[in-house]
């Protein structure tokens, strides 16, 4: 196949500063959690160069201790061990070549400094409105302090240029410091510092004018910007103060490249929109006319993953370059896959911001579309290539969900022979409901990718609308090796994760108590007031709650936990799910469980009914001093999203059956995904895909070591105790 | 339906055609099906037939169900997977002369190759998807002198006798025809069972007889023959662009008469 004439544009060079890139592709600098771990993340973000994308950023980095995002991880310039680091990270880009960049980041009163325990520097003396449950401020700058800041990102660059960057692109969004002085909200100065919108943009003018000065001949200076944080009049809007500011940097020429973007540190899933909330390029409106204020090429993003709507954003006028973090992690390979004319092959992002859901958990990022994310240096996996398998066997795959799927594709791909198996007449197993819930539609595109590509392999057969399979059928089957991915139901008796208890006189066979399975099936939703008793956490219950409310049904959620659909948090779609709900009149009553139901009266607790002191309750036997408050709730039908329970039936089945499987020729039975615990369809993937690598191993079941990276002891530390601190008072280095 | 007291033997007609789903293309010069330039299958139809054979065998021990195709050498990859479905041998005719033969020389190959089988029954599917001609049942009917039950939308076989049910354009027409007889039937009926890893490799040790017309007394140069003659061929035309309606606020009448124009409504 060859590229499609229309995809040429894509793939002209563009220069901009002293460097010029080999396509309109720009992987935008996104956080990983990878910096502590340099072969993790080098491997991570060089695989991106080797997918075709011809500049790569890192994520955040961290320019000074002053500015420490600890317990988050950002990449770091602060000594010659993050130059190390960094330079491994930049060779390996090259080698495939793409061009590195790193963003530029301090954020004083929006960074913990949990590690380095220092006092950070900002335009106010403020809290956090990011981090207010952690007493968070930034002390007032002193000109003298201004200048200081400014020579911290000045040595930064200079660490950067001696890693091997190609370009420092200075972080002006998710509320670092250029945009706190910025911005109205929190630039309570009255020297030439604050007050006008050119004594505002002052800082941000002075920071690019001495990096251009510092490393602009050999570097290109860029900066990602904020150009609407949409949130309100104090706050930088596009039409005002946010094109307005884009002008006057580039009457001062001090910008080699925008990227812009919008929302703000507090809410930066306005800029990683999620797919049940933002549709592909939906920063549009916002960063139109932009382009045409400056003299210099422009990114955007907008969770691009068809070429076609990137061909318009750019013959549209929106941009020069094609800016994606989410895309590029779900598929390196975008830019090939397009540039081979094997567009039927992206794995498209599907919004579901897992990524995004593991950096707020301060853990490693993973990707739901992409197994290998992460494990590129750490198992050693390529997602384009898993190899040979060096004894491929007949492998027998029960359950035809991402976990089933992902399994059978790549087992097809290191040359196994596979029958993947389902009694369902399509594939996805229960994502297929999921893609249907409203506002999950993208999250369809985890079948689709992988029902394409089973189409590609000759070796694996794909039969699905079969009957369920007996543990007779299995042994009776020939395979060598079985894997089960029979998934998991919610639970028909609201088991939970409050009081593993299932719920008195509550049972999926009644009229009024549903399971999302029925729902999906089309179980009417009885009149009148609704609760959805949720213990996931997630987006089903969510959807479960819409899809009643928007049936006209007084709807309420009922959690156990301290806020409503507490993971939501964490893809940064709390916000934007209690917008809906407010808009959609669904209430929540937050830290309550059900005991029963009767009638049409729904049985809650509240969780802390009890004493919070200790009290001798008999003689020698102490203890809280227990509540039995009962709360009522009308209730006229009852949904639950409870818990999920695995469908395991067949497994043990077979383990009963195990002195049977050397006659039946069978070498192992595995089981991958929800069967054997329930989890985020993220981590059945991992699973289906991993069991996919490792047959081979001793037990597959059991996944083989990875590298871990941490600091072994009796090697020397960068610093080390009695080195100097680098000077940033005084002057302006530049 | 009762089983019978005599097991039978049931010929079941299978055929290689190229890929339904995919790019299908004919060779210009000969004006035959370019093999070449698609991937070979099992027609669905006859596995359809089989699989209706195959469960009838399950249910009544010791019918015997034999794939029977006339095809170039290739074809015995689709009476492979014949077997692994469940046949429990098969019979591939196969011959250079036969290369383009036509639905009478066929038919022909065909009854001879039941005869010599002595089958009870011959099932069949009503049309192959590749050459669309269905017509080899009804003249495999009047070559072995037998009663056909074709075009049927579910089948039984039973004491002495097979019978089903067929579409007509008025209702449902209930048909029998007594053994030995030649069926056929449609995609109404349930599509063949995938085959197990077990099943794939137990057909590699049935037996595949391959035979030529000569070893069926068939004689394929016989001037006295009617044969159909190949008098041209072509490729399928490009397809033309379609129209394009922009709506200035008459879109909807258009489309309706674009429908009614060209009789889609």
């Amino acid at each position: 196949m060859s590229r499609d004439p229309r995809h040429d544009l894509l793939f002209e060079p563009v220069t901009f500063g002293p460097k010029t890139t080999r396509n309109r592709f720009w992987a935008t600098s996104h956080s990983s959690g990878y910096p502590d771990r340099p072969g993790t993340h080098a491997s991570f973000r060089a695989m991106k160069a080797e997918g075709g994308w011809g500049v790569v950023n890192t994520g955040f980095c961290s320019i000074h201790p002053e500015s420490d995002e600890y317990p988050w991880t950002s990449s770091r310039l602060w000594d010659e061990g993050d130059v190390i680091n960094l330079g491994h990270l930049t060779e390996e880009i090259h080698k495939h070549g793409g061009l590195a960049g790193v963003q530029l980041w301090y954020n004083g009163m929006h960074s913990p400094r949990y590690e380095s325990r220092e006092s950070a520097r900002g335009p106010s003396g403020l809290p956090s409105n990011v981090f207010p449950e952690r007493n968070v401020y930034a002390a007032w700058a002193s000109e003298d302090d201004i200048k200081a800041l400014i020579n911290m990102y000045v040595l930064a660059a200079y660490r950067a240029e001696e890693a091997g960057f190609d370009l420092v692109e200075v972080s002006g969004g998710d509320t670092t410091v250029p945009l706190q002085f910025l911005e109205t909200r929190y630039n309570k100065r009255t020297d030439r510092y604050g007050g006008s919108f050119e004594n505002r943009a002052r800082f941000y003018v002075e920071l690019m004018t001495a990096l251009k000065k510092a490393v602009g001949d050999r570097l290109a200076v860029t900066t990602r910007f904020e150009v609407d944080t949409i949130n309100g009049d104090h706050r930088i809007k596009h039409f005002e103060e946010g094109l307005g500011f884009m002008e006057l940097m580039n009457k001062e020429g001090i910008v080699d490249l925008w990227s812009i973007k919008i929302g703000d540190y507090e809410e930066w899933g306005e800029d990683a929109g999620s797919s049940r909330f933002r549709k592909p390029n939906w920063a549009a409106p916002f960063v139109a006319g932009a382009r045409d204020l400056v003299d210099v090429p422009v990114v955007s993003n907008g969770r691009f993953t068809s070429p076609d709507d990137m061909v318009t954003a750019i013959k549209a006028g929106q941009c020069d370059l094609i800016g994606a973090a989410r895309p590029s992690i779900a598929d390196p390979f975008i830019p090939n896959k397009i540039a081979e004319g094997r567009v039927d092959e992206i794995r498209e992002c599907i919004g579901c911001n897992m990524c995004v859901s593991r950096m707020q958990q301060q853990a490693l990022m993973y990707c739901t579309q992409n197994p290998t994310t992460g494990e590129e240096y750490r198992r050693g996996w390529h997602p384009e290539e898993t190899g040979t398998s060096p004894s491929p066997s007949a492998v027998l795959v029960v359950g035809a969900g991402p976990a089933g799927m992902e399994a059978a594709l790549t087992l097809a791909r290191r040359g196994h022979e596979v029958h993947l198996r389902d009694s369902a007449e399509a594939l996805g197993g229960h994502w297929r409901a999921v893609a249907r819930y409203p506002r999950c539609s993208e999250y369809g595109r985890l079948i689709t990718y992988r029902e394409v590509m089973l189409e590609k392999h000759k070796n694996v057969s794909v039969q699905l609308g079969v009957p369920a399979m007996s543990a007779q059928e299995v042994l009776d089957y020939g395979a060598e090796k079985v894997i089960l991915a029979t998934g998991s139901h919610w639970s028909p008796v609201g088991l939970g994760p409050e009081t593993h208890e299932p719920l008195e006189n509550v049972h999926a066979d009644l009229p009024n108590v549903l399971t999302p399975e029925q729902v999906s099936a089309g179980k009417p939703i009885p009149e009148g007031k609704v609760v959805v008793l949720d213990g996931d956490g997630h987006f089903t219950g969510f959807a479960m709650a819409e899809i009643a409310a928007d049936l006209g049904r007084e709807t309420t959620i009922v959690t156990n936990t301290h806020d409503v659909f507490e993971y939501s948090k964490f893809t940064m779609e709390m916000p934007n799910n209690k917008r809906a709900m407010y808009e959609k009149g669904i209430t929540f009553l937050r830290n309550h469980w059900a005991t029963g139901y009767a009638g049409n009266v729904l049985r809650l607790f509240y969780l802390y009914r009890d004493t919070a002191g200790l009290y001798e309750t008999a003689p020698g036997q102490w203890g809280r001093r227990f509540g039995d408050d009962v709360v009522e709730l009308e209730c006229d039908a009852l949904i639950l999203t409870t818990s999920r329970v695995p469908d395991d039936s067949l497994y043990w089945e077979l383990i009963e059956r195990k002195g049977e499987w050397a006659e039946a020729e069978i070498d192992g039975v595995y089981r991958i995904g929800d069967c054997v615990q329930p989890r985020h369809a993220m981590d059945a993937i991992f699973e289906g895909h991993r069991v996919g690598m490792e047959l081979e191993s001793p037990d597959p079941q059991r996944p083989l070591p990875f590298i871990r990276e941490r600091q072994i002891w009796g090697a020397p530390t960068i610093p080390q105790l009695g080195d100097q601190r680098p000077v940033v008072e005084g002057e302006l280095l530049v | 339906m009762s089983s019978l007291s005599e097991p039978l033997r049931i010929a079941v007609l299978v055929k290689e055609v190229p890929d339904t789903y995919g790019e299908r293309h004919l060779d210009l010069e000969t004006g035959l099906v370019d093999r070449a330039a698609s991937d070979a299958v099992l027609d669905e139809i006859g596995g359809r037939a089989l699989e209706a054979a195959v469960s009838h065998a399950e249910a009544n021990a010791g019918t015997e169900v034999v794939a029977l195709t006339v095809g170039p050498e290739s074809a015995a990859e689709a009476l492979r997977e014949a077997l692994a479905i469940g046949a429990d041998r098969a019979v591939h005719v196969t011959d250079p002369q036969l290369g383009g033969a036509d639905l009478g020389l066929t038919a022909e190959v065909l009854a001879a190759a039941v005869e010599r089988l002595d089958a009870d029954l011959v099932l069949a599917g009503n049309q192959s998807t590749d050459g669309l001609g269905g017509v080899i049942p009804a003249m495999l009917a009047e070559l072995l002198g037998r009663p056909q039950a074709t075009n049927l939308d579910a089948i039984g076989i039973g004491a002495g006798e097979v019978c089903g049910t067929r579409a007509s354009d008025h209702g449902t027409m209930v048909v029998r025809a007594s053994l030995p007889a030649v069926a056929s039937i449609t995609d109404r009926l349930p599509d063949p069972r995938f085959p197990s890893f077990k099943s794939t490799s137990a057909a590699k040790k049935k037996p595949i007889e391959t035979l030529a017309a000569a070893d069926l007394g068939v004689a394929v140069e016989d001037p006295a023959a009617p044969r159909s003659i190949l008098i041209s061929v072509a490729a399928r035309p490009p397809r033309a662009g379609g129209m394009k309606i922009d709506d200035e606020g008459d879109g909807g009448t258009r489309i309706a008469e674009f429908l009614a124009q060209n009789r889609l409504v």
